[in-house]
């Protein structure tokens, strides 16, 4: 079983929105899915090393050279809100009252 | 002009002898299109202005050495193609307009290859019946009422049609090679790394791979060879290098799995059809024999742990800040969860849920790093059976393709029919599924072959060889050619 505030909590850890239906819905789904998951506590992995990725790959590093970028208009073409040469952003910082 | 055949090796060879021209090609495939797209949805984009153009700068002397000379060829909408809408059938990526092109588009365009347009996918690749597409599902050929299979429906259903002799997918956890097995045509996930992902929109980067569908092996090793190889773009990308091999079949020892064989959940049907391989295979003189792999039950909570915690990790760039929707709210914050929250369909947002619960703190160990250390020993028991085998078979898909609508109320049920192929990705290895015969209701079957790391060639050549002596002939019902 998964508590309704587990499920709030984890929506707003992932920046996620979810209407009340939405919250019941998935209660219920990931209880299931994840009761299905514990029978990985059936597997000893005492001593197991995990694996993160098919093959063992090592940090890839190249010569600090500088290259040509995309220009600046091309990467703001998809930008929902922006100018000059820059991404709009709503407030970041809170404003105080009165300032 | 005629069109008998939509191979590789026939339309080049017309195309040498000057009997046909790759423009009549065109034609024929978007008059195609234009009859049966419309029953069969695998297409979200057309890109018939741009095809047209692309053949005109085709140069004749360059037939013999572009090895994909004006073949026209279906992109997954989850890859880039600079200048063209890539959708990933998400709302949040509507009207995305990419600035680059994807490397294994471009090693595609630079052989020769004509894009003729982009397909159809469950929404960031999450799904199994192309039914989680946030515009329209895409139907089976072989019947309209059922579903493609999926992730990579679109492109399955469009080479199955012969819309397209060629289309290339994405493959997470089997989303190139069960819709191939529903849709009746052949889908190779190469291994890990071989295939730059640069320019692929990333679902779970450790399993992710590229690859291609068509209507026989020998096309997709041709497609295979020309996207490979090393990228700079890529840091996973491997420093591999195709080459051919020809062994004689018999000279392949053959390992059948007894967890995919004995196992309930699986069709007789499917099942009589691999034992019909078998015993293809025992006339042949090709030892064949039974293997274990003792943890492959496991596969499944391995596989839906490990690769929703890499989604939730790499969907959060989808903010409403760079490129996509963005609904605004009072805060940055709101204006995240607005975004998301109204953004991304429903399969998407379990995923993401199931992710991030599992990476949140006090879950961490029980559930992704359990996950990653089980994950160990099915690598454990792929590596032992190659010991003994250099090749595995087992059904790609428990079932036929199943009625839409059919597992949409049950994710479980709908992830299950991934459980044949989820272990090849979570050890990396090649596989590839070849259609093995029909079922009672006419729907094709398919059969997986699994081999080494790095060993492509030997599973393409194994393939080739078995996908002769099956001959499967059969087409859907569209009109064929």
């Amino acid at each position: 079983m998964i508590k309704r505030e587990t499920i709030l909590h984890v929506a707003n850890l992932a920046r996620l929105e979810l209407k009340d239906a939405e919250v019941d819905r998935l209660k219920d789904e990931l209880g299931k899915i994840l009761n299905y998951f514990t029978k990985l506590n059936d597997v000893n992995t005492d001593n197991i090393e995990p694996t993160f990725h098919p093959f063992p790959i090592n940090n890839v590093y190249r010569e600090d050279i500088i290259k040509e970028s995309f220009p600046v208009e091309e990467v703001l073409s998809n930008a929902p809100n922006c100018s000059l040469t820059y991404f709009l952003v709503p407030r970041i910082v809170e404003e105080k009252d009165g300032n | 002009m005629e069109i008998k055949d939509f191979t590789i090796g026939y339309l080049k060879n017309e195309y040498k002898k000057r009997n046909i021209s790759p423009k009549e090609v065109l034609d024929f495939v978007f008059n195609r299109i234009r009859l049966y797209n419309s029953k069969i949805n695998s297409f979200i984009t057309l890109t018939e202005e741009y095809a047209y153009k692309s053949v005109e700068s085709l140069k004749f002397e360059e037939v013999d050495s572009k090895p994909l000379w004006g073949i026209p060829v279906a992109i997954k909408d989850n890859m880039c193609f600079k200048g063209f809408k890539t959708t990933c059938s998400s709302k949040i990526l509507e009207n995305f307009v990419p600035i680059y092109t994807a490397t294994a588009v471009q090693r595609l365009i630079d052989a020769g290859a004509i894009i003729i347009g982009k397909t159809n996918l469950d929404e960031f690749a999450m799904g199994s019946s192309t039914e989680n597409s946030a515009f329209f599902t895409t139907s089976n050929p072989w019947d309209v009422e059922r579903v493609p299979g999926g992730s990579s429906g679109g492109s399955a259903a469009a080479v199955a049609a012969r819309l397209v002799p060629l289309a290339t997918g994405s493959d997470t956890g089997g989303s190139i090679r069960q819709p191939a097995s529903f849709c009746g045509v052949v889908g190779f996930k190469p291994t890990y790394g071989t295939v730059s992902r640069y320019g692929l929109v990333a679902f779970a980067s450790s399993l992710d791979q590229i690859g291609p569908f068509a209507t026989k092996v020998k096309d997709a090793e041709v497609a295979f060879s020309v996207m490979s190889g090393k990228d700079d773009m890529d840091s996973t990308s491997h420093p591999y290098e195709f080459s051919h091999v020809d062994k004689n079949i018999k000279e392949y020892r053959i390992g059948i799995i007894k967890e995919l064989y004995e196992t309930k959940g699986f069709d007789p049907e499917v099942l009589d059809s691999l034992n019909d391989v078998i015993g293809l295979l025992k006339a042949e003189g090709v030892k064949v024999d039974f293997c274990s792999l003792p943890h492959l039950e496991y596969s499944l909570p391995v596989y839906y742990l490990v690769a929703t915690s890499e989604a939730s990790s790499n969907l959060a760039r989808f903010d409403g800040i760079r490129y996509g929707l963005r609904v605004e709210g009072k805060d940055v914050i709101e204006t995240f969860s607005k975004t998301r929250g109204q953004g991304f369909g429903s399969e998407v947002k379990r995923r993401i849920m199931l992710g991030t619960y599992a990476l949140s703190s006090g879950y961490y160990d029980a559930y992704y790093l359990k996950a990653s250390k089980v994950r160990t020993l099915i690598v454990k028991d792929f590596e032992r059976a190659f010991k003994e085998f250099d090749c595995l078979l087992c059904p790609t898909s428990p079932t036929t393709a199943f009625k839409k609508g059919d597992k949409t109320n049950d994710p479980l049920s709908m992830y299950l029919s991934d459980i044949a192929t989820i272990p090849v990705n979570l050890a990396g290895l090649p596989g590839i599924s070849i259609p093995s015969g029909l079922d009672n209701k006419g729907l094709p079957i398919g059969l997986q072959i699994i081999g080494r790391p790095f060993e492509d060639n030997e599973v393409l050549n194994f393939a080739n060889q078995l996908e002769s002596i099956i001959n499967f002939e059969a087409q859907p019902q569209l009109g064929g050619i």
